[in-house]
């Protein structure tokens, strides 16, 4: 048998080098530059308004104790037919306003999908164009990232009519500043408070905060005061770092990490220095709860009593819930009240989390979305199906209603929490905002924020650092 | 014999040089057989590779069009901050855990390989049960071990009045943390390895050595390590390649922190890639990563011959 070399080994190199020569000389190319391009032609398009009423309008009065409700209801919504498929977390609010759907629209089959790793599937959909789902619950700064890129299907024609039915802050979330849109329906309000332990206060002689106070000096004494007495931690805020107090002090005070459009980062201004001069303000105190968020160890330190107080956003509801059992356990013992009123604040809460219901251009069936979300949180059924699962949604009329106000859960024994959250629907900061950068920047702040609150650096210097890192990173999503 | 035979060959008859196609063919059965993991191969791991190099010199979401950016992607990456910071994390991880670990292996492999060492078996089972457990599981068990509050390691110094340590939450303590945990782990293999090879030095050496009235420790130095030199070059680059490449341990125990003490440079491509949509950068950053690992590789290597 005759061998043959087809190549020898010096012939392989000197191939794969001219190879790696090219792609190199080619990557070295300068950047391809998109002129913007003019346009100067104005199309007019007609806009159709289809408002079909078959029957006369009905007026329904529901008159309640103190305040009078009325419910416009408009009979003969046009009859809509086809499949709707929702994709979201685990035990989904969504899944409440399901059965009222069903009687709005009967012939609409509504598909509520629950898999595992939604979100890393969902963007691996929209690489592909297919199987996308029609609605799908996405955190804010996804929204303003997928908005901007012209993924997100646009539904201005819904909410523009309609935007001042919702808390302005949660309207800006949802609106693209660079493409003039909204791109989805205004959907949770992630309110923050701060939660505390009425039996731990009690036991320290601390006057319960109901109509909340200052941070200086109301709050650093109670968080001392509770410290001392019970052992208890004021707040939470591991020793290795952690974003949100210095995000909920940032929006208190009228700040933002970014613009609204995204394109310039403000977390180092005077407002975000004032928020960590805060944030160092309370850790001085030493009455932190230095362990990890939603871990084993938080848990037994909330069933424990270890924590008198914290700042939490409303959706905390179910998850203490879950775990508080007995009142030992602080079960009828948590009370909410608003956020420590900051010097120079605009704002006794903010917002942690608060995913809103989009869609995105793939769908086939728009006039379906539209309708589930205008269902879902424009009419006073919807909302208070998602108000009933524990979620506050920012639509006013029903956050004004007695519905919402009057709902009672078993950690807040007696006391009408949702008042507290209704009022401060209205003081959010409509200047915070949650752009495609922020996931990085939250992370970014957590791991450089500990050698400002240790005092090792000047507060000013780490947040400039910590502003440089910022930008650095929003540079890499324009 | 041969060369009557040639003699006598007609030249007409000549073998000519046979063409490529020619031998491909004549060889199909073998290809035939062969070729399930080579296409395996091309469609798993060439063309994922071919198209994430592509990747790496462009803007891409995760959808839409991907936008040509030339070399933007490398030089951003290598100019972050978090990228210095996640580099010498590497190193000093490499640094301390290649030679300690080879030290280890190295010396449990030795007391295995002792004469009628009874239970031999056993303790190969117990050395080698901590590689084959998840390192997601143990990453786990090992946070809750450590949790500064409620752990048992504090518990265990609380107990013999010893001031409790913060292992996770203070940056010196979190990389002996997680250089404890790639220890405990990843210890297992290396000694199996070691073993095999301690096993595969022939006895005679040792006998001879012994007649020449060498000590323990004589023979040790003299004959054993140098014989165990091409398993110890071995050990030393997979393992190079292996903590080059870590990220479970960081990602489960310390999420990178305490202000990035334990992030590595695979877990900031996991940072860049699964927390961000910035799938361009961390193609790039992948890439930069196989070139240090390749270059750490090929150093390792040209010194370990050199020695030879």
């Amino acid at each position: 048998m005759v061998h043959q070399r087809l190549t020898s080994r010096r012939r392989f190199l000197a191939g794969a080098a001219a190879f790696g020569a090219t792609v190199l000389g080619a990557a070295c190319q300068p950047q391809v530059v998109e002129k913007p391009v003019e346009v100067t032609k104005v199309v007019e398009r007609p806009v159709e308004v289809t408002k079909v009423v078959e029957k006369p309008v009905e007026v329904t009065k529901v008159v309640e104790r103190e305040k009078i409700v009325t419910q416009v209801v408009q009979v003969g919504k046009p009859k809509l037919k086809g499949k709707l498929i929702f994709w979201g977390h685990d035990i989904h609010p969504i899944d409440n306003v399901v059965p009222g759907y069903k009687e709005r629209q009967p012939d609409v089959v509504f598909e509520s999908q629950h898999i595992g790793e939604w979100l890393t599937k969902f963007k691996a959909t929209l690489a592909t164009g297919q199987d996308v789902p029609d609605l799908v619950w996405l955190e804010a700064t996804t929204i303003q990232d997928l908005g901007a890129q012209g993924v997100l299907l646009d539904v201005t024609d819904l909410v523009k009519p309609i935007q001042d039915k919702f808390a302005k802050a949660k309207a800006v979330e949802v609106f693209i500043v660079k493409k003039q849109q909204y791109v989805a329906i205004p959907s949770d309000l992630a309110l923050v408070g701060l939660w505390y332990r009425a039996d731990l206060l009690q036991k320290a002689g601390v006057k319960e905060p109901e109509k909340g106070f200052k941070l200086d000096p109301d709050f650093l004494k109670m968080a001392l005061e509770v410290n001392k007495a019970t052992g208890a931690a004021a707040f939470l805020l591991p020793k290795n770092g952690w974003a949100w107090p210095f995000e909920i002090f940032l929006s208190q005070l009228g700040g933002s990490i970014t613009s609204l459009d995204g394109t310039k980062v403000t977390i180092d201004d005077d407002k975000g220095i004032q928020a960590m001069t805060l944030v160092k303000q309370i850790y001085d105190t030493k009455t932190a709860l230095d362990t990890d968020w939603l871990q084993a160890p938080y848990w037994g330190a909330v069933k424990a009593g270890k924590i008198a107080a914290d700042f939490m956003p409303a959706w905390m509801r179910g998850f203490v819930r879950g775990e508080t059992k007995t009142p030992e356990q602080g079960l009828g013992q948590w009370r909410v009240a608003p956020m420590p009123e900051l010097p120079n604040g605009v704002s006794r809460t903010a917002q942690i989390g608060g995913a809103a219901l989009t869609s995105t251009k793939f769908t086939k069936v728009p006039d379906l979305v539209k309708d589930f979300m205008e269902y879902a949180f424009a009419t006073i059924d919807g909302a208070s199906a998602i108000g009933n699962f524990g979620n506050i949604p920012p639509y006013l009329p029903y956050l004004e209603s007695l519905l919402f106000q009057n709902q009672k859960d078993p950690i807040f024994g007696d006391q009408l929490f949702c008042k507290v959250w209704a009022d401060l629907a209205k003081e959010l900061s409509p200047s915070y905002a949650r752009t495609a950068v922020f996931a990085e920047a939250d992370g970014i702040i957590g791991q450089n924020m500990m050698p400002i609150l240790r005092g090792e650096v000047k507060v000013a210097d780490g947040m400039k650092k910590i502003g440089d890192l910022v930008r650095q990173a929003n540079a890499r999503y324009s | 014999m041969a060369s009557l035979q040639n003699a006598m060959r007609p030249p007409a008859l000549a073998r000519q040089p046979s063409s490529l196609w020619h031998e491909i063919w004549r060889h199909r059965l073998e290809y035939l057989f062969i070729s399930p993991f080579f296409i395996q191969f091309a469609i798993f791991s060439l063309y994922p590779l071919v198209w994430a190099f592509v990747l790496s010199f462009q803007r891409w979401s995760g959808f839409g069009e991907a936008r040509w950016v030339g070399l933007d992607n490398y030089r951003a990456m290598i100019q972050e901050d978090i990228f210095t910071k996640a580099l010498v994390n590497t190193l000093v991880f490499t640094a301390i855990l290649i030679p300690t670990g080879i030290l280890l292996a190295l010396f449990f492999a030795v007391l295995l390989n002792i004469n009628d060492l009874r239970g031999r078996g056993v303790y190969r089972t117990v050395y080698f049960l901590p590689y084959i457990t998840s390192s997601i599981i143990v990453g786990i068990v090992f946070k809750m071990l450590l949790d500064d509050t409620f752990g048992w390691a504090n518990g265990l110094l609380k107990l013999i009045d010893i001031a409790p340590i913060s292992w996770l939450r203070t940056a010196i303590w979190a990389k002996i943390s997680i250089i404890l945990l790639c220890h405990w782990q990843g210890m297992g293999v290396n000694i199996l390895i070691m073993l095999g090879g301690l096993q595969a030095i022939q006895r005679e050496i040792y006998e001879a050595a012994e007649i020449d009235g060498a000590s323990a420790w004589q023979k040790f130095w003299r004959v054993t390590l140098p014989l165990l030199r091409p398993v110890v070059l071995f050990v030393t680059i997979i393992g190079t390649i292996g903590v080059l490449n870590m990220f479970n341990q960081p990602f489960i125990l310390t999420n990178g922190g305490p202000e990035n003490a334990t992030t590595t440079l695979t877990f900031r491509l996991y940072e860049v890639a699964f927390r961000t949509t910035r799938f361009g950068d961390a193609a790039a950053l992948g890439f930069i990563i196989g070139v240090i690992v390749l270059v750490v590789s090929m150093i390792q290597l040209y010194v370990g011959r050199e020695r030879e």
